[in-house]
């Protein structure tokens, strides 16, 4: 038997989540929510999966109140930080709250939230993610830029 | 908008405090140092372990964009940047929450301030620039060199290069660079604004409307800080863009296929026009002056950007190498 350090479920990826992720009600709900948003603003796919670990991250360390509102809240917080991090420009935070949302949150209250969410992440954004790798390797087989976004679509 | 309003206040955060954020209670305000974009900068002492810190506040708007991204984007390059030439960034702390005294309404729990917490530094270059030693210079020289070539490995332009944002420290030993808030990362082919860097050190492939450049801007600007420590006055001190061309023109000579391919295409070429005379007379006014001093200054600020020397090649210039 291989000894498997207490915890080591936190380093895995977040496109196989921490069997706690999963079982959360809602959260399969909440990143095909993320993904639908992040197809409509075209947005790039390392967008969608920062947004998700900010989720995950957040959510291992805290829990949220029992409300259906709170975990959108939390969604679009974490989807409107990674879309500034990572995209050219971000809309704002109105256009977030598209595709089926069942509230609409001022952006006061996504701010507050935001601050939340960055305080509880220790203002640690810059996680890697896998498609540094891919665009890496994409280069290593010697294609083009736009074969690099192909494979990251699909990864 | 497709869906229900979210209940006024129901947003009830009073419980999520976030644990082990420290406030700005936590520190003693000494005294106000400065001024930024975002809210004024403090010096302050740390309560607990007497240490001096910077403070400088970010006030939180109700803005449409909700926490701002270019504080955001400040965050992210200065915990990735750590040199003993560049500013560190201790911690960031919120301001006190009001919800735990106000009788359960939290409803201004983080509406306010946050604080980024830097190391403490006396003054900036901007009060040595025009009285100091040719070996001081060096020491800085050197310093500002460094702590650029390290943002530049780490694909990072500062864009803001000035002596306000250049800190001392340590009886004039220590030099960092400071005020991150118009850095960037680049990639080769990315595209920015050209609206960055304040006038006097502003390249002039920016002020021709450039919006894809690199790490030679940054180089352009330190070769006028450079420049400004042996002359004691501003290099180039245009009051519009306009006139800041005329006088890099004047001094460094008229750009053209020549001596910067390319030039010519830029946005705004079009609209400038040769002003008398068009040769490059830049090393007249330093001839009084150390030989390799003026050959580094030389190369700094060389009208094509693909031209200029590297912080790199700069820090191996002779310049560096011969002692005083």
């Amino acid at each position: 038997d291989v000894d498997v350090p207490v915890g080591a479920e936190l380093v895995m990826p977040a496109c196989s989540p921490p069997r706690t992720a999963v079982h959360r009600p809602g959260w399969s709900e909440s990143v095909s929510w993320i993904l639908k948003v992040r197809s409509v603003h075209g947005f790039q796919p390392a967008t969608a999966y920062l947004a998700v670990s900010y989720m995950d991250r957040f959510m291992s360390s805290r829990s949220l109140p029992d409300h259906g509102w709170a975990s959108q809240l939390l969604c679009v917080a974490c989807l409107s930080l990674a879309a500034k991090m990572e995209e050219s420009s971000a809309p704002p935070l109105l256009d977030l709250q598209i595709e089926g949302t069942r509230f609409i949150f001022e952006p006061r209250t996504i701010q507050r939230m935001e601050l939340i969410v960055l305080v509880e992440l220790d203002w640690r954004l810059r996680s890697v993610t896998p498609f540094a790798f891919v665009d890496f390797f994409a280069c290593k087989v010697g294609s083009s830029g736009r074969s690099s976004r192909i494979l990251a679509l699909r990864a | 908008m497709d869906g229900e309003e979210a209940p006024p206040g129901a947003l009830n955060l009073a419980d999520y405090a976030p644990a082990g954020a420290r406030t700005v209670d936590c520190f003693r305000r000494i005294r106000k140092i400065g001024e930024g974009t975002y809210g004024e900068v403090f010096e302050a002492m740390d309560i607990i372990t007497g240490e001096r810190a910077a403070l400088k506040k970010i006030k939180l708007d109700d803005g449409k964009e909700g926490f701002p991204r270019q504080i955001l984007r400040e965050i992210k390059l200065l915990k990735k940047l750590d040199h003993e030439n560049i500013i560190r960034l201790k911690e960031i702390v919120v301001s006190p929450g009001t919800a735990h005294g106000a009788g359960g309404s939290d409803d201004y729990m983080y509406r306010g301030d946050i604080y980024m917490v830097f190391e403490y530094m006396d003054h900036d270059l901007k009060k040595v620039l025009h009285h100091s030693t040719p070996s001081q210079v060096k020491y800085y020289m050197e310093q500002l060199l460094k702590g650029l070539h390290y943002c530049h490995v780490n694909n990072v332009l500062h864009r803001d290069i000035k002596g306000a944002n250049l800190l001392i420290s340590g009886g004039g030993k220590l030099l960092k660079l400071a005020d991150f808030g118009l850095a960037r990362p680049f990639t080769r082919d990315g595209s920015f604004t050209n609206h960055v860097i304040t006038l006097w050190y502003r390249p002039p492939e920016l002020l021709l409307g450039a919006t894809n450049y690199a790490e030679a801007v940054d180089i352009w600007s330190v070769g006028c800080i450079f420049a400004e420590f042996l002359l004691r006055k501003p290099l180039f001190p245009g009051r519009t863009e306009q006139e800041q061309l005329s006088k890099i023109f004047e001094l460094c000579g008229f750009p053209n296929e020549e001596n910067w391919p390319g030039v010519s295409k830029l946005p705004l070429y079009k609209t400038i026009r040769p002003t008398t005379p068009t040769k490059r007379r830049l090393r007249d006014i330093f001839h009084n002056f150390d030989s390799h001093a003026v050959d580094l200054i030389d190369r700094m600020l060389i009208l094509n950007p693909t031209e200029r020397i590297s912080a790199h090649d700069a820090l191996c210039a002779a310049y560096f190498i011969t002692k005083m």
